[in-house]
């Protein structure tokens, strides 16, 4: 809401221009919100608020901003994601993204994370597609699913080596929406219980998770057989 | 009974006064007491009379009110109903008569036992109740008004005169010796199982005078069959489960479990026949009830175990006993159909064990034979010995779909029984030296819809069939078309008009092939010049409907010999003014051919070779010239490598080219010429044979597009039931998802996941919250 008045509030007001100083001179469209950052900007910005690209604060960022694509970010999106944090200037904004990155593995955050893993995928997704690339998929994977985010890994499972090994190994497919996000559902379940036992066949996991599920069995089963060999030993 | 005489002669005199009831009563039990003792002497019709005006004028007399009244009256307290008081004096007498009579009745049943007790107790039963039938019609006026009266005014303990007698007789003498008259019942039965004989009627008696005994308080002029029920009806039974219990466990100590059950036939049948001798309807269903709890329930454990070695032993007679046995008690045949299911299996899959130890490469008609023999074997157990009940054929039917779609052949592939059946199929239809009887033909065919049945994956026979029926109706090789249709035909029962659709279109497509190349000769022979005509090839078509033949065009590029081309193209512009718009696409790899080789002979007679298209386009390479290489070869008839290898291999194999050198393979430096010695002991040579490795390949791609299809048709059905749901619970569409494909195939949750997965990838529907779908228009 409020986004034909985007200089509404002196919150509002200052942030719109504080983007003006990352805007691309390009961008001139009719609706002033509609006018996008250009990759130089988009770095500059970042740069000036700490984050780094490798970081997975760039997706937090990228999320409370609704960036559309990578390194592309709207004045709307930039004025409506601060101004609802009650935040206008470039130091509490980088303390705010450090505060959020400290609380990506904590529970109740959940719903956030949630929604910042799930803005992962439209915005790593190339152009015109409706799948990510495998490739591309693993290095997020990696990125949102061990610290300082969402650890998946149990003590006795590191369920993400074994999720990439899978993909890359046995899937070698690209990623669509429904995997992506999925993957987080099931990520959060085995959490839970490692053991897996909540999983059967006839439940809507997709087909892959099925495979997965039977290729971490698998592994586990050799696993124990190494344990008991050691154990005679 | 001395007393008799006197009272006769009394009352045979003057009437008493019809106010007195001393002097009336008195009157009167003279009357009754002959009845009752002395029946049979006869009561004179004036005696009779005079009796019957006594009560009448004793009720009628008009007495009035509070005048006088006897003991009896005050003691009925009150006088305010006149006339009718008198008839209670009546009613009472006689019924402290009848008690006294019962009690000296009694003491004499008493003094009898067992079986005297009981011809005594029936003796009294019939004096007394005819008795009581007389007095009933002598008390006529008395039951008319003063006892009608009271019934209607709801006063309990008043009985027509007739029922008074019943009742008298139960306080008198059945509740006091009833059950023991009973008992003496009873050892008469169970003499007569004992095989001695008894006087049935006595039974019977007995059992009349318990039914006639429950009078129905609510109405006395009718009977319940309480009484009866619980006196006799109960201890019969009882006594019948004792009876066989005791017996049952004694003889299958000493025979066989056979011979038990023959024994067991015969008394359940005795018994049934028992009811209609001395016993009434009512009693047959308790009575059966018992008698099947006890000679069968209680031995079922011995008669199940007992089937198995029946059924191992194939014995039919003894099967059907047991099931008629069996039958009779509730769910005493599932355990005898979850045995035979097992049973059927287990032959079914050692059938086919015993087949694979000849080789693991089965050919279809010992494969098909020996799954039928299996299954008609059983079928005629079923009819046999377990009277075709519906129940034994849905679990033969289960046996054999298990067998038939997963014994040790299938376990190389799961699709093997149907291609085999289809194969089987094929082999019949297909022309060849041995000629097959109109009635063997179709037997066969009813014995592949009889395995058809049991296919789980049928579009897999569907694929195999309609290829090999393609090869058939093409390469002209098809028995009959009597055949092809009447085999369609009991497909298209079995599985519906969609199943086989294509099949149908293909034999119309011939139908209408041969009606067009016949219209084509007369058009060639009103429109071409006769010299031209004779040049020609002579040539026949078949016009295949796309899409409905499961042919493509083969993958090798291919120039036809010069010859060809003109036929054909004439071909084509007569077809497209006839139909224009259509286009025309040779399946070259389909095409034959014959050609004269005027250069050898038999017998001065050129030899005619029959060839594939492919085979007459390098063969006629050498009309141009005597000796051609391989590359020239391969370079005139632009064939690949595969196609024209084997092709060419077949001709040099028949001897009609030789190979430079020598010996050498089918590649670039070899040269071939024909030659000119060549020999063979036939006019007509074959060389268009089916290649082996042609036909595995085939093979492998059937099942490419088996599967292709199946995710086809998985998709088509998720897509149909989300668009009338518009959203549903993943688990719920799997659900609905396999039964809609079961007539096609056996789904796997497995692939049907796959492809919800795949419809939410092209965004045909959207993951809901909570397990739900959502359908995307």
């Amino acid at each position: 809401g409020g986004n034909n008045t985007a200089a509404a509030s002196p919150h509002q007001q200052s942030l719109s221009k504080l983007f003006d100083k990352y805007k691309d001179p390009q961008s001139k469209e009719a609706d002033k919100n509609d006018e996008v950052t250009n990759i130089e900007g988009t770095m500059k910005y970042f740069e000036d608020i700490g984050v780094g690209l490798e970081d997975v604060s760039f997706f937090i960022v990228s999320e409370l901003l609704q960036s559309p694509s990578m390194g592309e970010l709207t004045r709307r999106g930039f004025i409506d994601g601060w101004s609802s944090q009650g935040i206008d200037t470039l130091p509490k904004m980088k303390n705010h993204i450090l505060a959020r990155r400290s609380q990506l593995p904590d529970p109740a955050f959940r719903p956030t994370f949630k929604a910042i893993y799930k803005h992962a995928f439209p915005l790593a997704r190339a152009q015109g597609q409706k799948v990510l690339a495998l490739d591309f998929a693993v290095e997020y994977w990696k990125i949102l699913l061990s610290p300082p985010s969402l650890a998946w890994t149990t003590p006795s499972t590191a369920f993400l080596d074994l999720w990439l090994d899978f993909v890359q190994t046995r899937y070698r497919r690209a990623v669509n929406k429904d995997m992506w996000e999925q993957t987080l559902r099931f990520a959060e379940m085995c959490l839970l219980d490692e053991s897996m036992a909540w999983w059967n066949e006839e439940a809507a996991w997709p087909g892959v998770i099925d495979d997965f599920v039977e290729f971490v069995r698998e592994k586990r089963a050799v696993g124990e057989m190494r344990a008991d060999e050691m154990d005679v030993e | 009974m001395t007393s008799t005489t006197t009272n006769r002669t009394a009352m045979g005199t003057t009437l008493p006064p019809k106010d007195d009831i001393q002097a009336t009563w008195k009157f009167l039990e003279g009357g009754v007491e002959t009845i009752m003792n002395s029946l049979r002497d006869g009561v004179d019709l004036k005696t009779y009379m005079m009796l019957y005006t006594a009560i009448h004028n004793f009720c009628t007399a008009q007495k009035a009110v509070g005048h006088g009244g006897t003991g009896l009256q005050s003691l009925n307290g009150g006088s305010h109903r006149g006339a009718h008081l008198l008839g209670e004096d009546l009613y009472k007498r006689l019924q402290k008569y009848l008690k006294d009579h019962l009690k000296k009745s009694h003491d004499q049943l008493a003094k009898h036992s067992d079986e005297a007790q009981l011809r005594y107790y029936i003796e009294e039963w019939h004096r007394f109740t005819t008795a009581g039938g007389y007095i009933q019609h002598l008390f006529k006026y008395l039951n008319r008004h003063w006892v009608k009266r009271e019934i209607d005014e709801g006063k309990k303990d008043v009985y027509d005169i007739y029922t008074l007698h019943l009742v008298s007789w139960k306080v008198g003498m059945f509740e006091a010796s009833g059950n023991t008259v009973m008992k003496a019942v009873l050892r008469l039965v169970e003499k007569l199982r004992n095989g001695e004989t008894i006087e049935m009627s006595q039974i019977k008696t007995v059992l009349d005078s318990f039914v006639a005994l429950g009078i129905d308080e609510a109405d006395t002029t009718k009977t319940t069959l309480d009484v009866y029920r619980q006196h006799f009806e109960a201890p019969y039974v009882q006594a019948t489960r004792e009876y066989y219990t005791q017996e049952s466990q004694a003889f299958l100590a000493e025979n066989s479990v056979v011979e038990y059950m023959k024994k067991a036939e015969r008394r359940l049948q005795e018994e049934k026949d028992r009811v209609g001798l001395f016993l009434i309807s009512e009693i047959t269903l308790p009575l059966m009830k018992a008698c099947e709890d006890v000679l069968i329930k209680d031995h079922c454990a011995i008669l199940r175990d007992e089937f198995q070695t029946r059924l191992n032993d194939d014995r039919r007679e003894d099967m059907k006993r047991m099931y008629a046995l069996l039958a009779r008690i509730p769910d005493g045949l599932d355990p005898l159909r979850n045995r035979f299911e097992v049973h059927v299996r287990k032959a079914g899959m050692a059938a086919i064990d015993k087949l694979l130890e000849g080789g693991e490469n089965v050919e279809p008609k010992p494969y098909v034979d020996a799954l039928l023999a299996v299954h008609s074997n059983y079928a005629d157990l079923v009819q046999k010995s377990f009277n075709g009940e519906s129940e034994f054929v849905r679990s033969l039917d289960n046996a054999c779909r298990d067998y038939v779609n997963r014994n040790a052949v299938c376990k190389q592939s799961n699709s093997r029984s149907p291609e085999l059946l289809a194969k089987h199929a094929d082999i019949l239809l297909k022309k060849s030296t041995k000629s097959t009887e109109e009635d063997d033909m179709e037997k066969t065919q009813t014995e592949i819809m009889t395995i058809f049945k049991y296919i789980e994956d049928k579009d897999v026979f569907n694929k195999f069939y309609s290829q090999m029926l393609a090869k058939r109706l093409v390469l002209g090789t098809s028995v009959s078309e009597d055949a092809e249709t009447n085999m369609i035909g009991k497909l298209k029962d079995a599985s519906g008009f969609e199943y086989t659709n294509k099949l149908q279109r293909m034999l119309q497509d011939m139908q209408t092939s041969k009606d067009l190349n016949s219209t084509y000769s007369d058009w060639r022979n009103e429109n071409l010049e006769e010299s031209d005509r004779k040049a020609a090839v002579d040539a026949s078509y078949s016009i295949l409907g796309t899409g409905f033949w499961p042919l493509m065009p083969a993958s090798t590029g291919f120039v036809p010999p010069q010859d060809i081309v003109r036929t054909y193209e004439r071909f084509q512009n007569f077809y497209t003014t006839k139909h224009q718009g259509r286009k025309l696409t040779w399946l070259w790899h389909l095409s034959k051919g014959e050609i004269r080789a005027n250069y050898v002979k038999l017998n001065r007679v050129p030899y005619t070779f029959q060839l594939s298209t492919y085979q007459m386009a390098i063969l006629l390479l050498f009309n141009d010239s005597i000796s051609v290489s391989y590359d020239d070869i391969a370079a005139a008839t632009e064939l690949d490598k595969r196609t024209l290898d084997p092709s060419l291999g077949v001709i040099v194999r028949a001897k009609i080219l030789n190979a430079h050198p020598e010996g050498a393979s089918t590649e670039s430096g070899t040269s071939y010429s024909l030659n000119m010695g060549f020999k063979h002991k036939k006019v007509k040579v074959n060389l268009n044979v089916n290649i082996k490795a042609e036909q595995k390949q085939e093979a492998e791609e059937t099942h490419k597009a088996i599967e292709a299809d199946r995710v086809m048709v998985i998709q088509a059905v998720i897509v149909r039931i989300m668009k009338s749901r518009k959203t549903m619970k993943h688990n719920q569409l799997v659900a609905e998802t396999i039964p809609q494909l079961k007539n096609r195939f056996q789904p796997k949750v497995s692939d049907i996941k796959k492809c919800i997965d795949t419809l939410l990838e092209k965004e045909y529907l959207e993951r809901l919250e909570g397990d739900e779908l959502g359908y995307l228009a």
